[in-house]
């Protein structure tokens, strides 16, 4: 991928990117772009945009810019990652948004797309209300939502989203995501070829970039990474569960501990691409299944099946097979404050992955530069009892 | 197990408010403590019991089935009053249930996990504790704990569980052209959930059982609504220090014929205060809005703070009375679907423009200005219209460390306030169930700058 402000490709081009995340929507933006944001990875379906020629940024917050001015608008025991992006709001890092989508994934997203617009105006907005289930009944009714956020679309775009169009759009995230997949593949082996740090870099850009462009980038970065002849260093393989991990920081803190990121299940990482859409005749149900039934979000209820055991090996067996498959042999539960989704679930979770015999730590993080010396004591000291 | 309080319950200070009404005082003996003495004979009987989320939708079908409900978030204030709690959220906390987490949630889950280990309920669990229940019944209504929660718990409960996802639609949806949709999705949810309890319990739904039990339950809220009207007159007849215990047959025992009989009572009381001219107290200077926030269940006494500086309460936004259809409009048809009807009409009058509620003569356009406030969109109309009609002074806004989902939005709804009327807000900060977030001075304080804050204005006012 390159741009006309640079020439940079693959992790280059990646590492510029999430350095500065509006270089290339400013660009865009010049050439008569809508850029919409978003927020969450698992309920917004962006084949909508892409479909209609809009761009879509997932909105995101930034853990080492302290919150100064959300103060005024937002109450701090809330999450700290939206509480990250409304400040950032209100310091113009989202000036270039035309529109905004939310929908109903937790209690704080609801709320701030709400407050976000009472505040912003923004000049389009819609709200896509999301079943907590994945009952046939709650599969119809998102269906219909889905429905009624292309229609609403369609009239801000000024054009309707023809069938091809969408198809097309779904085969071009769906190949992004295989294409992301094939990256991770690239950890599965011992050392990992790149570092869970670049995997982070690399997929990030993908939200602030037209999807053909990241898919380019991603293909660049498979290329140059494959072709590295220096190994990283061998040392633990981690796993990394939680919700938003938008920085490298603290990434970089654990692979500066004698380990490796060698997989992830977070919002900011697989958990935004392990799925495809399904085509389907009528891809609104592709999508349906796509965004709601296989996305294993904590958000979402799936039918207890009977039992304790049973219920969290239906929650969390794709977790057993993300530590098979890439050989994980330790994890780091890092969970954000106040958080209530991910904190329920971390218990849960924290034993699963224990009665595997892979030893875990449980962090709870407030998303801050000011807690990475606690952090780095903490994982430094997990890590050594690993040997 | 006994009723009667033990040497250590009796030696607890006393966090609970004095309360003006005879109905509210008797309330507690006479509903609370009833849900936890029949969970327990429902188990020495063989009758199910099952542990239930406020808001669930689920009390008429559960009564319908003849279920025992104990409502968890109820046994969390109850434990929070009796200054019992402590063991219960460390129970929670040393195994990993962080102390951000609902308080709500870590009681239950702490009182579980105590429960389990001990192989019987713990001691000094006030009103005898909760029983094992049958099945669980969480629910989406209002917060992500609804079935996070008992998600979360099942490690000591192991008993069949269902959460119905109850919905509230966005406040901008276009609700002419999407509430066939919603509608049709709740009563679906709800069908579903008849089916689960028919499944345990191995009989089927009495429809028309359920349909008296509905007919009661919107008697009940009819009146209920009534009682809530008459604390517009001045004096206020009633505090919200009164209404966190008189809400509870309605939120917790909806649909008997004894919560239709308190509510009659209570409007009797009522009624007559109001006549006579009693209020809650004998000089009420000033008239609040509980506005934001759920009450500090650890120590509701500060509502008799308000009071002794002559602030009264008179309304409040959490647990609230809601608007009863109007007459003549009450929903026929499926008793299923009536059920989902009436918590969407309950929901949108908070901020749907053609509900009466969010009418207001200065309102111009289409979209009403929201934000948050108890766990729901409100619209600025909405509290304009409470201002008016209960002849409020101020609002009160309580944001309680664990309880995200009515803490977001109190901030901004002071900027809606500035931007539509121009009231003072008093902000307290606590918890709904943790004391070790309370400081009694630091909140005595705040009220004490804010009352002499609204009197002055009040006097400014009336000068000019």
């Amino acid at each position: 991928m390159s741009t006309k402000i640079t020439a940079a490709k693959g992790l280059a081009a990646a590492h510029e990117l999430t350095e500065d995340r509006q270089k290339r929507l400013k660009e865009l933006k010049a050439e008569g772009k809508k850029i919409i944001g978003y927020f969450c990875c698992s309920a917004v379906p962006v084949e909508f945009f892409t479909a209609l020629g809009l761009v879509p940024q997932r909105i995101m917050g930034n853990a080492q810019e302290p919150i100064s001015k959300a103060d005024a608008y937002l109450e701090t025991m809330m999450c700290p990652f939206i509480r990250s992006c409304v400040d950032l709001s209100f310091k113009g890092q989202y000036d270039l948004l035309d529109g905004l989508v939310g929908a109903h994934t937790c209690d704080s997203m609801q709320r701030i797309f709400d407050i976000w617009k009472y505040y912003h105006h923004p000049g389009y907005s819609h709200f896509v209300d999301m079943p907590h289930v994945v009952r046939p009944a709650a599969l119809k009714f998102y269906k219909k939502q889905l429905d009624a956020f292309k229609k609403s679309l369609e009239v801000y775009a000024g054009k309707e989203m023809s069938l091809a169009d969408l198809v097309r759009a779904i085969k071009l995230h769906n190949e992004n995501r295989e294409l992301l997949r094939k990256l991770y593949d690239l950890r599965k082996q011992e050392p990992p070829l790149i570092s869970g740090a670049e995997v982070i870099e690399v997929v990030l850009a993908g939200v602030v970039l037209p999807v053909e462009e990241h898919s380019k980038l991603v293909k660049e970065v498979i290329t140059e990474v494959t072709a590295r002849k220096q190994p990283r260093k061998h040392g633990a393989r981690v796993l990394i569960v939680g919700s938003e991990i938008n920085d490298v920081t603290f990434i970089k803190l654990v692979e500066s501990c004698n380990a490796n990121v060698v997989m992830d299940d977070l919002c900011t990482g697989s958990r935004s691409f392990w799925h495809d859409v399904e085509l389907t005749a009528d891809p609104l149900d592709g999508l349906v299944g796509r965004y709601l039934e296989k996305t294993p979000c904590p958000r979402t209820f799936r039918d207890f099946p009977g039992s304790s055991q049973k219920d969290i090996e239906n929650r969390f067996r794709y977790i057993k097979e993300f530590c098979r498959d890439f050989k994980v042999n330790a994890a780091i539960l890092y969970i954000m404050r106040f958080c209530d989704t991910h904190e329920l679930d971390a218990p849960d979770i924290k034993a699963y992955l224990e009665s595997m015999g892979l030893p875990v730590l449980h962090l709870e993080d407030d998303y801050s530069a000011s807690t990475t010396g606690q952090l780095k004591t903490r994982v430094e000291a997990f890590l050594e009892l690993l040997g | 197990m006994t009723d009667k309080p033990t040497a250590e319950q009796k030696t607890r200070p006393k966090t609970t408010a004095v309360k003006s009404t005879k109905t509210a005082n008797e309330a507690y003996g006479k509903y609370v403590k009833k849900m936890y003495v029949r969970a327990r004979e429902a188990v020495v009987n063989g009758s199910p019991v099952a542990w239930v989320m406020a808001g669930a939708l689920a009390d008429e079908i559960l009564l319908s089935m003849d279920v025992v409900r104990v409502f968890t978030e109820n046994y969390a204030g109850v434990c929070a009053a009796k200054k019992a709690a402590a063991p219960f959220l460390e129970a929670a906390e040393s195994v990993g249930f962080t102390n951000d987490i609902c308080g709500y949630a870590r009681t239950g889950i702490g009182f579980a996990r105590m429960r389990k280990e001990l192989g019987t309920i713990p001691p000094n669990a006030p009103e005898g504790g909760m029983p094992v229940p049958t099945f669980l019944v969480g629910r989406s209504t209002s917060c992500d704990i609804g079935f996070k929660w008992y998600q979360a718990m099942e490690r000591y409960m192991d008993v069949p569980f269902h959460a119905i996802d109850v919905i509230m639609p966005p406040f901008d949806t276009n609700l002419k052209h999407m509430l066939p949709s919603y509608i049709e999705y709740q009563t679906e949810e709800l069908k579903a959930f008849i089916a689960f309890v028919e499944k345990v319990l191995g009989r089927k739904m009495d429809y028309d059982k359920l349909t008296q039990v509905v007919n009661t339950a919107q008697e009940s809220i009819s009146t209920w609504h009534k009682c809530q009207q008459l604390r517009r007159a001045v004096p206020s007849p009633m505090g919200t220090e009164d209404h966190v215990v008189t809400f509870v047959p309605a939120y917790f025992m909806l649909g008997e014929p004894d919560t239709l009989q308190f509510y009659k009572e209570l409007y009797a009381e009522l009624k007559d205060r109001v006549d006579r001219k009693i209020g809650v107290i004998p000089n009420e200077k000033i008239r609040l809005l509980w506005a934001g926030g759920l009450p500090p269940w650890h120590n509701l006494g500060i509502f008799n703070y308000f009071e002794s500086l002559g602030a009264v309460c008179a309304t409040e936004m959490c647990y609230n009375a809601w608007n009863p259809y109007p007459e003549g409009s009450v929903p026929s048809g499926d008793v299923v679907e009536r059920i989902a009807q009436s918590n969407l009409y309950r929901f949108s009058q908070y901020y749907y423009q053609d509900q009466p509620s969010n009418r207001k003569a200065s309102h111009k356009g289409d979209a009403l200005p929201v934000s948050w406030l108890s766990g729901r969109p409100v619209s600025a109309q909405y509290i304009e219209n409470l201002v008016e009609e209960y002849k409020l002074d101020g609002l009160v806004m309580h944001a309680t460390k664990s309880c995200r989902a009515c803490t977001i939005g109190q901030i901004s709804y002071r900027d809606l306030m500035q931007d539509h009327i121009k009231i003072p807000i008093l902000f307290l900060e606590s918890d709904i169930i943790d004391e070790r977030d309370f400081s009694e001075t630091d909140t005595k304080s705040k009220i004490d700058a804010f009352i002499e804050n609204v009197a002055s204005l009040k006097e400014r006012r009336r000068q000019f």
